[in-house]
């Protein structure tokens, strides 16, 4: 693990830009050609998925033991920027395998469940899924209803969850699912793991939705599922620490899905107001153009250091949370004003699905949802900042 | 048996991200150096042959001083050790005198299987190769697009496209031989080839040749000024338009 001191925090090592050129290489040359046509067509590339998993990416921050490549949360925040400043559907694929699939396996898991189900996922030979969200509520983690009861030695899983990422695809082999499981006269959430194949795990067909087309989102249902006592993650009735714990990781991973993607769209509308004419001149000549490029160069920059400091910080071993939400909540917010103003600097064109710009316009709104709503952050910065219980 | 290869392969500047200055016509240089695209596919095979059969791969490379980028590249796909022979401005060498450097340098190293790119992306003279295997008395197969290793021998079967054909060819080792595409696909190194790239061995030797003087001049590249011409025939009912076209390519006796 690279330790940072206080001035290489703003500048990478030689590793970490290493890992970036090779997956940028990578990003370029396998990804970009082929990120509009799966798009169109919603298609998951587990082809593309699995050579990213080959090269190392889904094991870059887990400890070498268990598969991983312990080269630190930076270093892994920098692959995901790199993914998505091509093509967020990839990005979020490699993002959500990481940090809440096999982060809260690191973080919970026995011997034998790391063995089982953490090292494959950090060689990238197979995706696991976190399931928390329900069709009633995201945010409000609590107020979930699926339910897991005792029978025969078994815990029997019933319910619905929705919005899963990365669960029924043909890489996918499990999903951690939060239920809650009677105890004590109380009804606390636990975590389980189910593998995919188990009878009464039923993920559903793919959700139509209006960006990441690429990736796979699907609600799960689960019917008289049954498990064994080891499918229990963490402490029985701390399901919600289970999940919890590693949304902070999650949310650095979202903000450097942010970055990438605002880099991204900087860069399209860059070259456009380069090339593009218009009253005789380039319209980046115009004020009006190069203010907005300038204006969020500025921003995609500090963006971009909120989300390394916060990683810095998770490398460190050192509390994150607020500088995790923070990161988040402000670099999902440039990505979406970046999204906007690349397609409005593209005019007519940026309407046209024939380049990258809506997509990129239809990839960003989710940033500000998915892994804490821009307003629930808010709540946990106030909250750390001792606003409010 | 094992079989001990060595790779030359020259840096140069990203082709891909080369621009013209509208002004000057000059080529600007952007982005960054890479492994000449011929030079990746004699890394690869090099390492597959090693995958294969075992053996040492060792990478060498003529540059500037701390020009190592390319050999780290190599180190990352799988090569086991770097050389870089260092002169001080590697451009004013022709492709004699860096044969002659590498030559040298290879005279000291023992190997089976010496393997170039066919050309570079750069200058595309395609001379390298041919003058080192020349310089070491080696036999040359030039263009390989097919390498085999017969069973338990320093015996290799190669192919290589000729214009009107195929070309079976039967070697013993050692033998120089150079790389063209559908050789192989180049691996991308791992992100833990990449880690692992640093803890191998570069050694850099001062070339120990003293280069001689210019035999070519070289005159400064300019693109040349592209001409647009044509017609368009615009706002005017398709029917007259048809018209117009087919009575401008009568004028001009294509039809
Ligand atoms: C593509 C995609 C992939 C996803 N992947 C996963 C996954 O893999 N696993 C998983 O578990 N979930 C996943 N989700 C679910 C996602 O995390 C939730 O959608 C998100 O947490 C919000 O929950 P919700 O949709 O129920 O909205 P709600 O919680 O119902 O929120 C609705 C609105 O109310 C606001 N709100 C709620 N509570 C408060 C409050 N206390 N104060 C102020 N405002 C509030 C919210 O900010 C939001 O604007 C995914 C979602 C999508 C769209």
């Amino acid at each position: 693990m690279s330790t940072m001191t206080s001035c290489q925090m703003f500048e990478l090592t030689d590793d970490q830009r290493a890992l970036r050129d090779t997956i940028r290489e990578f990003a370029e040359s396998e990804i970009a050609p082929h990120a509009g046509e799966w798009d169109e067509t919603h298609h998951f590339p587990a082809d593309v998925v699995r050579q990213l998993g080959e090269l190392g990416a889904m094991g870059v921050a887990f400890p070498e033991e268990y598969g991983g490549l312990g080269a630190g949360a930076v270093a892994m925040a920098v692959v995901v920027e790199e993914l998505a400043r091509i093509d967020s559907s990839i990005a979020v694929t490699v993002g959500a395998n990481v940090s809440i699939a096999g982060e809260p396996v690191l973080l919970f898991g026995t011997e034998e469940q790391k063995q089982r189900w953490l090292v494959p996922l950090a060689r990238g030979e197979h995706l696991g899924a976190f399931a928390s969200t329900e069709p009633g509520g995201g945010s409000d983690v609590r107020a979930s209803t699926t339910s897991a009861r005792r029978e025969d030695g078994c815990w029997v899983i019933n319910g619905t969850k929705a919005f899963i990422t990365n669960a029924g695809n043909e890489l996918s082999a499990f999903v951690i699912v939060t239920a809650r499981t009677p105890i004590d006269g109380g009804a606390p959430l636990s975590a389980f793991i189910v593998p995919n194949g188990t009878l009464g795990y039923e993920p559903q067909k793919p959700y139509r939705k209006l960006g990441w087309h690429a990736s796979d989102t699907r609600e799960l249902v689960f019917n008289d599922c049954r498990v064994p006592d080891e499918a229990l993650l963490g402490p029985l009735g701390k399901g919600a620490r289970v999940f919890l714990t590693p949304l902070d990781g999650g949310r650095i991973g979202v903000a450097a899905m942010s970055v990438g993607l605002a880099q991204g769209a900087l860069e399209q509308a860059t070259a456009y107001a380069k090339e593009r004419t218009a009253f005789g001149a380039p319209i980046a000549r115009q004020q009006a153009i190069h203010f907005k490029l300038a204006d969020l160069k500025t921003q995609i920059e500090a963006a971009r250091l909120l989300t390394y400091r916060a990683a810095a910080l998770k490398e460190a071993g050192k509390p994150f949370t607020e500088e995790a939400a923070a990161a988040k909540l402000f670099a999902s917010e440039v990505a979406v004003r970046a999204a906007e103003e690349n397609l409005q600097i593209h005019g007519g064109f940026g309407y046209i699905e024939e380049s990258a710009v809506p997509r990129f316009y239809r990839d960003a709104k989710i940033l500000t949802i998915g892994e804490g709503t821009s307003e629930i952050l808010r709540y946990v910065i106030a909250r750390q900042m001792g606003l409010t219980e | 048996m094992a079989l001990n290869s060595v790779v030359l392969v020259k840096q140069v500047p990203d082709m891909n991200a080369v621009k013209i200055d509208r002004a000057s016509g000059k080529p600007v240089m952007g982005g960054q150096n890479v492994v000449s695209s011929y030079d990746a596919y004699a890394i690869e095979e090099a390492i597959k042959l090693k995958e294969a059969h075992g053996g040492e791969v060792t990478v060498i490379s003529l540059g500037a001083p701390g020009a190592k980028d390319v050999i780290t590249r190599a180190l990352a796909m799988g090569a086991d050790r770097g050389v870089l022979v260092t002169v001080p401005d590697p451009n004013a060498l022709d492709t004699l005198a860096v044969a002659q450097v590498l030559a040298k340098q290879l005279q000291a190293m023992t190997f089976d299987l010496l393997l170039a790119g066919q050309g570079s992306d750069d200058y595309e003279d395609n001379h390298v190769g041919p003058q080192v295997a020349e310089l070491l008395g080696l036999p040359l197969v030039s263009n390989v697009n097919s390498v085999e290793v017969a069973e338990g021998g320093h015996h290799l079967t190669l192919q290589r496209d000729t214009e009107d054909g195929r070309q079976i060819l039967e070697v013993d080792t050692p033998v120089l031989l150079t790389a063209i595409s559908g050789l192989n696909e180049p691996r991308y190194p791992s992100l833990k080839g990449i880690m692992g790239a640093k803890k191998k061995p570069i050694e850099q030797v001062a070339a120990d040749v003293e280069p001689a003087a210019d035999r070519i001049t070289w005159s400064d590249p300019v693109a040349p000024e592209r001409t647009v011409t044509g017609t368009i025939v615009q706002g005017v009912p398709a029917a007259d338009a048809a018209k117009q076209l087919v009575g401008w390519l009568k004028e001009q006796k294509l039809i």
